[in-house]
């Protein structure tokens, strides 16, 4: 019985903390300014192959996270990814935002827009996901009450949402959030035609308080960079071309860089790099090393990757190594969709 | 009975073998470091050996990392399955209890020295480390003793709590293999059979707490949570894992010598 008491108690029944989800939506997408100090853990399992350059994304979308947020404001926030051999902090301040490293024994200040960049921590912690997630629902996407659930001592009430895009892989996520303040405290990503959850994220820990402000000063030593990483990508390896105002139908909604555009908008939007050419090759020989099935577009080199509900596509045009271009797309869209891009992207022979 | 429990501990060469073997080899390690400079790429265990070549303050908490996995629960089932199936292998058993000494009280006499091994090995694996990391490697620039993994400057007084801190926590970490060696050695008359009973126990619960399909039992397991210590070098220190080891422990150790018990005081002794 005393090794039974933890989950029994975990098991009990939450208190019927049910709410008009419409008023849930709003109130989670109205949540951004209230503070906590919790702990949280996600679990992915979109089983990415190990892509250059992308190991942090490929360990928070595949595998388990575990996630300490001091969260103030929107500009006033702190993340830890915390595991076994160390920790790596996000701040974010009015002054930007630092990343401290403690197995580099590096700080490093980020300066320009991180808004475009790979998955990171924060985007794992269930308040930012699920507003992430619910703002880029459309009105066409059905939105009902699910049941209730106890997260983190809190009697979460739950939403789920329901994507009528047919060219998004993400069937229907599911929020659960505090009825009293809306906060989000746990978030289930289904891919469609499923029910199992391809990425879970939740508060085991929750505290809603304002955090002490002396744990959101960024407090590293070693190096102090300003630099213009776009985090886990840097901006260096980015070839700045322009990209085409058209894809697979899909118009170019945002450039935070040259060389990077997000197309289309709602849960089937998709990025778009243009990559150096080294780093391409890396990307390409990782990908087929990784079963990568190649793709027959008419010129070039094309491979998708397809993990879970993530569908990824790298294309090589023609071309010496001087006028030769890689392009890397991805995004929540159909494999289908994903080909057009790539076909697209040849044709145009940037 | 239980000085004389502890004097044959300090009198047992073995007690002292597996004490230096300890320190032996985070010792190995900080040469190597020392003379290579080549440390751990990130994400590579084990913990705070990259930090050690720029603060050698560190290295009681690498040597933690080094032995507690295997080394450091090697000796203690060692110990545990000697303490009682050992006293029967040689014939000593029965005389002993001829003697008016309680059975429960020789266990309790065996369980404190089994206690003082585990305090004694990881605090002399702790001091070995501090002495020589200060001798092979420069300090933390500064004014700090040294940085937290959160990246906060920790004083000398801070360290120093937060190594007697990991020290106690890996300490009681290993009560769970303790008591399930000494409650195997109550069980058969071989300290072989009993130390490697603990083992595989042991090796066991490593081998689920790492599959994600034991998901469900994982929390439970004694292994679990060995590795919550690292959270005292956290800023602000991350309680969460460490109170759930503490907890797990406990339970083991209390089922577990609650066996021994029962289990001793009711077997007959032929031997």
């Amino acid at each position: 019985m005393l090794c039974l008491a933890p989950a029994l108690l975990a098991a009990r029944p939450a208190p019927g903390a049910r709410a008009d989800p419409a008023r849930l939506r709003a109130q989670i997408l109205a949540s951004a300014s209230r503070p906590y100090t919790g702990y949280a853990e996600s679990q992915g399992l979109l089983g990415l192959p190990d892509l250059p350059e992308l190991r942090d994304v490929v360990g928070l979308l595949g595998g388990a996270t575990r996630i300490r947020a001091w969260y103030a404001s929107p500009t006033s926030w702190r993340v830890a990814l915390v595991d076994l051999t160390g920790e790596r902090d996000t701040y974010q301040t009015p002054h930007g935002v630092y990343l401290w490293d403690f197995e580099r024994n590096q700080t490093l200040h980020v300066v320009g827009d991180v808004s475009v960049r790979p998955p990171w921590a924060p985007d794992a912690v269930p308040p930012d996901l699920a507003r992430r997630l619910l703002r880029g629902a459309t009105p066409k996407d059905r939105v009902q009450a699910i049941g209730s659930r106890r997260v983190a001592g809190v009697a979460a009430a739950g939403l789920r949402v329901t994507s009528a895009d047919p060219d998004t892989t993400l069937g229907h996520v599911d929020v659960w959030a505090d009825p009293s303040t809306g906060l989000p405290v746990e978030v289930e990503i289904a891919g469609r035609g499923s029910g199992d959850p391809v990425f879970t994220t939740r508060f085991l820990d929750l505290r809603q308080q304002r955090p002490d402000p002396k744990v959101l000063t960024p407090a590293g030593p070693g190096r102090t960079v300003d630099t213009q990483l776009a985090v886990g990508l840097a901006l260096d390896r980015v070839a700045p071309v322009t990209l085409p105002s058209t894809l697979a139908g899909r118009r170019l909604t945002a450039t935070p860089s040259p060389g990077i555009g997000v197309y289309g908008d709602g849960w089937s939007r998709f990025v778009v790099l243009a990559v150096r050419g080294r780093i391409g090759s890396q990307f390409l020989r990782a990908a087929q090393s990784a079963g990568a099935a190649p793709l027959d577009l008419g010129n070039g080199q094309a491979v998708q990757l397809g993990a879970s509900v993530l569908s990824a596509l790298i294309v090589r045009t023609d071309g010496d190594r001087t006028s030769r271009r890689t392009y890397l797309a991805a995004g929540f869209v159909s494999p289908e969709r994903l080909r057009q891009v790539g076909t697209d992207l040849l044709a145009s022979g940037r | 009975m239980i000085a004389v429990e502890l004097v044959k501990l300090v009198r047992r060469p073995r007690t002292w073998v597996s004490i230096v073997l300890l320190c032996a080899l985070p010792a190995m390690v900080a040469i190597f470091l020392a003379v290579t400079k080549i440390g751990p790429a990130p994400g590579k265990e084990p913990a705070f050996l990259s930090a050690v070549l720029a603060n050698g303050s560190l290295l009681p908490a690498a040597a933690l990392a080094l032995v507690l996995p295997l080394f450091l629960p090697v000796a203690v089932a060692v110990m545990a399955g000697d303490s009682i199936a050992g006293e029967a292998s040689s014939g000593m058993l029965r005389y002993l209890l001829m003697r008016p000494v309680g059975r429960t009280r020789l266990l309790l006499a065996k369980l404190v020295a089994l206690l003082v091994f585990m305090v004694a090995a990881v605090v002399a694996v702790a001091v070995s480390s501090y002495i020589l990391g200060r001798a092979l490697f420069p300090a933390q620039p500064g004014a700090a003793a040294a940085v937290s993994v959160s990246g906060s400057p920790l004083t000398t007084t801070q360290l120093v709590l937060r190594i007697c801190a990991a020290v106690g926590y890996v300490a009681v970490s290993m009560l769970a293999v303790g008591a399930i060696g000494l409650f195997l050695s109550t069980l058969t008359d071989s300290s072989l059979g009993a130390a490697l009973g603990a083992l595989a126990a042991l090796v066991a619960s490593e081998v689920l707490v790492t599959l994600d399909a034991a998901g469900a039992v994982r929390t439970y397991l004694p292994t679990r949570y060995w590795f919550a210590w690292l959270d005292f070098f956290r800023d602000p220190i991350l309680w969460r894992d460490i109170d759930r080891g503490l907890a797990i422990q406990a339970v083991y150790t209390a089922v577990f010598l609650a066996l021994a018990w029962a289990n001793f005081a009711t077997k007959d002794i032929t031997s």
